[in-house]
């Protein structure tokens, strides 16, 4: 064998699996090369009739700008519609009817969607590559140079791969198909709102200029804060991808929650690095509040997850004294809430401790209102997701199963928000002018944490509520923190080793 | 090569989907996994192929564990499900080679691997057809081929006759008994008895999650109580005879059919041969007197009850 064919296959042997059986049914479907040709033809299309109705180019200073727009517009929307559709479509249908041959092989879950995001992008590669030297012609035509067509081809797959990894969580959702179809019309409108948002932009930033400014830190902050904000979501919607579609008995919260454990950490210190460059405690600000936001929806996830460990988990339980942070991170309902409120419970301690340790991380913004938002928003969380719990509990237990909570817990918070608020409206009507005034009857809407004259009244409601619920629901944490246990061999019936 | 199911449980909710079943089997055999719509079969394979957990209990692949080593263990499984592969714009050669892959198995290997197995399965000829295209029986075929990649030593195949045409169902049959010729341990389930009879050389039968029974097929004919079938022919009214049957001792019933008296006996080879002694001393021209042994689909007919949780 020669040194080229032995390299070959070394190669060939160390391709994702997925990778290439998507590729090759990619080649052999004719849906990407029909979408590539049409896109081309569009393009081609455009920019000729662009040109023949143009008139006189060398009076117009704007025409390759404009006609640089036009061709991202219909690049944009191929790839924000063909590309997600394409391949959840695919993964949906593939996780319905032939995941389980997968695990049965030696293949993990989390190459199964690398393998998908990677396949999807090397079409998206391919389709961006077929469309840059129209884009690049655009340059001859004036208005626009060669570092802004680049820069703003780049944004643009960023978005497309964005929208590529939520369409692939979607897909991976063990959701029936009239869900799917519903959460696949919301994330639709989501990605016309990323297609609006991204051509937006592209004409703002062609405006003031690109290339001038690339050289300078007022490109690269904003550039470096959007790309770090992209990865990690496409960190999170990979994990969480990964999570659903893994056996049901599989850790599967594990890798969820240490990711957004890291996140946490590493957008805390970026928070705090801007807070402190830019003597301003905003950025701070805004992370403890997103990160609770983050939070106090794990509670109405963690309450949904499952009661009782199988087997398979439970022997991954570390013996020594591991355990104890292991049961923050391992499944488990009351492992989630625990996590949840840890993390809400240090992110307020936090952003507390490094205002309080540096008189430049005090300056400007408003600690004392964020850490009202964060306590108020965590506090309702525990208190909406131990109020289901209970509900579910003693009242619906042989109707809804315990993975239907966060539905209970959903329907309480809307309740919660919506009933008081028409109550007390319909009561002092007369006198009802801003929400200020019916102050009183909003206790149970954690999105009222805004009345400045009530927060103490929603603070201590809060606290009171989630105390009261948490209590009633500590036999249920304690019994899955007894059950936290590695098993010993007897426990197993009938195990016999070889 | 032993496979042992250990007090396997399977509860979904208050459901018990497997309810404490135990049995075992051996390279070489192929054990028909019989049960009605419901009985807990799939969720035993499922089991088996490592897709699924016990509430409680176990399963051991040659001594390792599905529960401790689902990674080890599925190496040793080659699993086809009731579903057929369904992949769209691929080839067969391609599927193969995909499952190949993510099987780990590399380089020149997998190319030797790929073409022996189409080869053993008869699918060179295809190899190049798409999935899509196939007929149902191809399509088993290359489940089949899929589950041979990795050279397992159990298979276990959730109903791979169902909706196979005769032909096909002969080529399944065929590839079977090779592969059990082979040394593998495969464990089918089907709700054509007659097939299973013809090829597996041991049962189990489940019934509602729970075990009926549960051994070689022989050792199953022989321990279904000592209650028999003989069929007489005669010559002479055969209303006489059924009289005089109705008045022998350990006859528990007979009836005419056809021209035959069909007897139900309960009793050893010895109480048989007591009756048709008696029958030629009372003057009955005996022409024929057969003992019938039950087949698998008697065995589960008079074992299950056909219901479901």
């Amino acid at each position: 064998m020669s040194t080229e064919s032995g390299l070959r296959s070394r190669v060939d042997d160390w391709l994702n699996p997925i990778v290439v059986k998507e590729l090759r049914q990619a080649v052999q479907g004719r849906f990407v090369s029909a979408a590539l040709l049409l896109l081309l033809l569009i393009q081609l299309a455009t920019l000729g009739i662009y040109i023949v109705s143009g008139g006189d180019f060398a009076s117009r200073f704007d025409a390759g700008r404009n006609a640089f727009m036009f061709l991202l517009a219909i690049l944009m929307a191929i790839c924000l519609i063909f590309v997600p559709a394409y391949t959840a479509i695919r993964l949906a249908f593939e996780r319905d009817t032939n995941v389980d041959l997968l695990f049965v092989t030696t293949i993990r879950p989390s190459a199964i969607v690398w393998g998908k995001l990677f396949a999807a992008l090397t079409v998206t590669i391919l389709i961006f590559s077929a469309c840059l030297p129209f884009m690049v012609f655009t340059y001859w035509l004036r208005g626009i140079d060669l570092p802004s067509i680049f820069v703003l081809m780049g944004a643009s797959f960023l978005v497309v791969a964005l929208a590529v990894q939520l369409a692939t969580f979607v897909a991976c959702l063990p959701a029936g198909r009239v869900l799917k179809i519903l959460l696949s019309l919301i994330v639709l409108i989501l990605f016309l709102q990323a297609f609006i948002a991204t051509l937006t932009w592209s004409y703002y930033s062609l405006s003031v200029g690109i290339g001038s400014r690339l050289g300078s830190w007022t490109f690269w902050g904003p550039a470096t804060a959007v790309l770090m904000i992209i990865a990690a979501l496409l960190g999170l919607l990979f994990a969480l991808s990964v999570a659903m579609i893994k056996p049901a008995s599989a850790n599967r919260a594990m890798p969820v929650r240490l990711f957004v454990t890291a996140m946490w950490g590493v957008s805390g210190i970026a928070s705090a690095v801007i807070s402190y460059v830019q003597r301003d405690n905003s950025a701070l600000s805004v992370w403890g509040i997103l990160s609770v936001i983050l939070f106090s929806g794990s509670f109405f996830v963690a309450v949904s997850e499952r009661e009782e460990l199988g087997p398979r988990v439970a022997r991954k339980i570390p013996s020594s004294g591991l355990r104890l942070p292991a049961f923050f991170f391992f499944s488990g309902a009351a492992s989630g809430i625990a996590w949840a409120a840890l993390m809400s419970l240090l992110t307020s301690v936090s952003v507390k401790l490094m205002t309080a340790s540096s008189v430049t991380l005090r300056a400007g913004g408003s600690v004392r209102e964020s850490q009202v938002w964060m306590r108020g928003l965590a506090l309702y969380g525990i208190a909406y997701a131990m109020t289901a719990l209970l509900v579910r509990r003693y009242l619906l237990s042989k109707w809804i199963g315990a993975k239907f909570t966060w539905l209970i817990a959903l329907l309480l918070l809307v309740a919660g928000c919506l009933i008081p608020f028409l109550l007390g409206y319909l009561i002092s009507f007369n006198n009802f002018n801003r929400p200020a005034d019916i102050g009183g009857w909003l206790i149970t809407n954690p999105f009222a944490l805004g009345i400045e004259s009530y927060r103490s009244v929603y603070l201590l409601v809060s606290s009171g509520w989630a105390l009261l619920a948490t209590i009633l629901n500590v036999d249920w944490f304690g019994e899955q923190i007894r059950a936290f246990k590695r098993p010993t061999a007897e426990s197993f019936t009938g195990v016999i080793r070889k | 090569m032993k496979i042992e199911v250990v007090n396997l449980k399977k509860h979904f909710g208050k459901t018990r989907a497997v309810d404490d079943i135990s049995f075992t089997f051996a390279a070489g055999n192929v054990v028909g996994f019989v049960g009605p719509n419901g009985a807990g079969k799939t969720t035993t394979m499922r089991i088996l192929a490592t897709l699924d957990e016990p509430t409680d209990g176990d399963a051991l692949i040659d001594g390792i564990s599905v529960v401790e080593e689902p990674e080890r263990a599925r190496k040793l499984v080659g699993y086809v499900p009731d579903a057929l592969p369904t992949h769209r714009d691929m080839s067969v050669h391609d599927y193969l080679d995909f499952f190949a892959r993510a099987y780990a198995i590399k380089g020149q290997r997998r190319r030797e691997v790929i073409d022996g197995i189409e080869a053993f399965t008869n699918l060179t000829g295809i190899r190049d057809k798409m999935l899509h295209a196939l007929s149902k029986g191809m399509k088993q075929r290359v489940s089949l081929a899929r589950a041979l990649l990795h050279d397992p030593p159990v298979l276990i195949m959730d109903e791979p006759a169902a909706g196979l045409d005769p032909r096909a169902r002969v080529e399944l049959r065929e590839l079977l008994r090779v592969l059990a010729a082979q040394g593998k341990a495969i464990l089918i389930s089907s709700h054509i008895l007659t097939e299973l009879a013809e090829i597996c050389n041991g049962a189990v039968i489940i019934e509602q999650g729970k075990l009926l029974s549960a051994g070689a097929i022989s050792d199953l004919v022989s321990t279904d109580g000592l209650r028999r079938t003989v069929l007489i022919r005669t010559i002479g009214p055969a209303e006489d005879l059924v009289r005089d049957l109705l008045q022998t001792p350990n006859v528990e019933s007979a009836n005419p059919a056809g021209g035959e008296v069909v007897l139900e006996v309960s009793g050893s080879d010895e109480v048989c041969s007591e009756i048709l002694v008696a029958l030629i001393q009372r003057g009955h021209k005996i022409v024929e007197f057969k003992q019938q042994h039950a087949d698998l689909e008697d065995i589960f007919m008079k074992m299950t009850r056909g219901e479901v949780q």
